[in-house]
């Protein structure tokens, strides 16, 4: 599915940007805490960026990531529920 | 209570006309403005269309590239500047008790770069969840402190001091007072500002207090002409190493100078006009030189306030000839802000980084600008060229909004 490959690329090029890392580094499977090292400022970032970046409300109550997937995955729902 | 002499032995200054001492002396004594038209955002409809913006500052040659994010613009300065500033005392923490190290910073504002933008975003989205997340820590006034503690992992006291065109100064008397109170060993002291943004200057616009020579932006700055009309708004840091003198002897390094005096004082008359007859500027002038345990006659330097506005210039001029007398006419005067113009936070940190480079090297940079003599403002204040003087005691002044004064007094180090 195009649009889907293009929010997963889309997804790990903000991680990225956040983690000043090359997309190549980040895999679908990484936790974003245990092995992408995120801190809590870091994910805000990512919830800010990506809420921006697919014109999307990201509510506290529906954040339950562990894996990069995990947001792939979410990110995917709420844009094709609108 | 047990003297501890307190030195100073490494210096950082991030400014428009220098980064580093060197460059910044250099400049500072051929005379050298980093006044001009602002580059920064258009500024043609405004009363001031001038300030010291700093051009050549790239902050991933001073900062971790990954790091350059998460700072906003005066911390940015405030970090490259304590970088030079340890570098050039040859710290190296490894070896030292970093819980008795301790950082001191002065800032008029904060992170306004960054306040600024957000606000923008905000109101143009109608949204307040395009507000970014890292706001906060980016613009509260103590980022920068926290930002160098961090870098450089200091677990002494870390303190703020915000009161205007004086924090710079204060957090320098704060620093020596915390390693002669024996609460620290080492201080990084200083101030750090980058606040020439449309809305500030919008405000300092507003409040009359600058200068509208907007024809000649490099002369605009003018302190003790006659012709003065008010400052130029300036931006950049000034960071210097305090410590004890036997740390310094251990270490081997030559101090600059030796801090042996600060006076702190509130006018308590007006949030902005200096009292009119120059004797609260006096007093803490006064305060100071008690403090070092000198007399007036000792002084042979000073580092004025010195803005560029009509009163501020008048008003110290009365104070200085009420605390010395007949020897303010032997005191050479200078005023940095004729080069550089007002760096609010970092105005009081950069002057007393000159006073201890004019102690060091016997040469009073010059007042630029000078060109008519205000009959009311009759001292040396070093006119439009460098002098060589032996220098054996300085002051530095500094008067902030809110009526919040300071004054520091430097020894040259033999």
């Amino acid at each position: 599915m195009a649009s889907g490959v293009s929010v997963e690329e889309r997804i790990i090029t903000g991680l990225a940007k956040i983690l000043k890392k090359q997309p190549s580094q980040i895999q679908k499977e990484s936790r974003l805490i245990e092995d992408l090292m995120l801190d809590s400022l870091d994910t805000l970032d990512l919830i800010f960026r990506l809420e921006e970046e697919f014109n999307i409300e990201m509510p506290e109550s529906e954040l339950h990531f562990v894996t990069v997937q995990d947001v792939i995955t979410y990110v995917q729902k709420k844009t094709k529920g609108e | 209570m047990t003297s501890r002499r307190v030195v100073i032995t490494g210096l950082g200054v991030v400014s428009s006309i220098g980064l580093g001492k060197e460059v910044f002396w250099s400049a500072l004594l051929e005379g050298k403005s980093g006044i001009r038209r602002i580059q920064g955002f258009d500024a043609s409809s405004y009363s001031c269309q001038f300030a010291g913006e700093i051009s050549d500052f790239r902050p991933e040659d001073h900062i971790p590239p990954s790091e350059v994010p998460k700072l906003s613009r005066n911390s940015q300065f405030a970090r490259a500047a304590a970088k030079m500033a340890i570098d050039d005392a040859h710290l190296d923490f490894s070896k030292e008790n970093r819980c008795r190290v301790g950082v001191a910073i002065g800032i008029g504002l904060g992170g306004w770069d960054i306040y600024e933008a957000q606000l923008r975003r905000l109101f143009e989205s109608n949204n307040p969840r395009r507000v970014h997340p890292w706001s906060v820590p980016l613009i509260m006034a103590n980022a920068a402190a926290g930002e160098i503690a961090i870098s450089f992992g200091l677990k002494g006291p870390n303190m703020t001091f915000s009161t205007a065109c004086s924090s710079g100064s204060h957090a320098i008397g704060y620093g020596c007072d915390l390693i002669r109170m024996g609460k620290a060993d080492c201080v990084i002291a200083g101030g750090t500002e980058a606040c020439i943004l449309p809305g500030v200057l919008a405000a300092f616009c507003s409040l009359r207090a600058l200068s509208i020579r907007n024809d000649a932006p490099h002369r605009a700055s003018r302190p003790f002409d006659k012709g003065r009309d008010g400052f130029a708004m300036g931006e950049g840091a000034g960071i210097i190493v305090l410590e004890t003198l036997d740390s310094a002897k251990d270490r081997g390094v030559a101090p600059y100078a030796e801090v042996i005096g600060y006076g702190a004082s509130s006018e308590a008359t007006h949030i902005v006009h200096p009292e009119g007859t120059g004797s609260e500027a006096a007093r803490v002038i006064e305060l100071a030189l008690q403090d070092a345990g000198i007399s007036p006659d000792q002084v042979d330097y000073i580092n004025t306030h010195g803005t560029s506005t009509v009163l501020n210039d008048l008003v110290e001029t009365r104070a200085i000839k009420k605390v010395f007398g007949e020897h303010a006419y032997r005191i050479s005067l200078d005023s940095t802000k004729s080069m550089i113009g007002h760096t609010i936070g970092a105005a009081g940190a950069i002057e007393g980084i000159v006073c201890a480079l004019t102690l060091q090297r016997g040469v009073i940079h010059p007042t630029i600008n000078y060109e008519e003599p205000d009959p009311e403002c009759d001292l040396d204040y070093t006119p439009n060229q460098a002098r060589e003087r032996d220098v054996k005691v300085a002051l530095s002044n500094s008067f902030g909004f809110g009526g919040n004064n300071s004054c520091l007094v430097m020894k040259a180090f033999s």
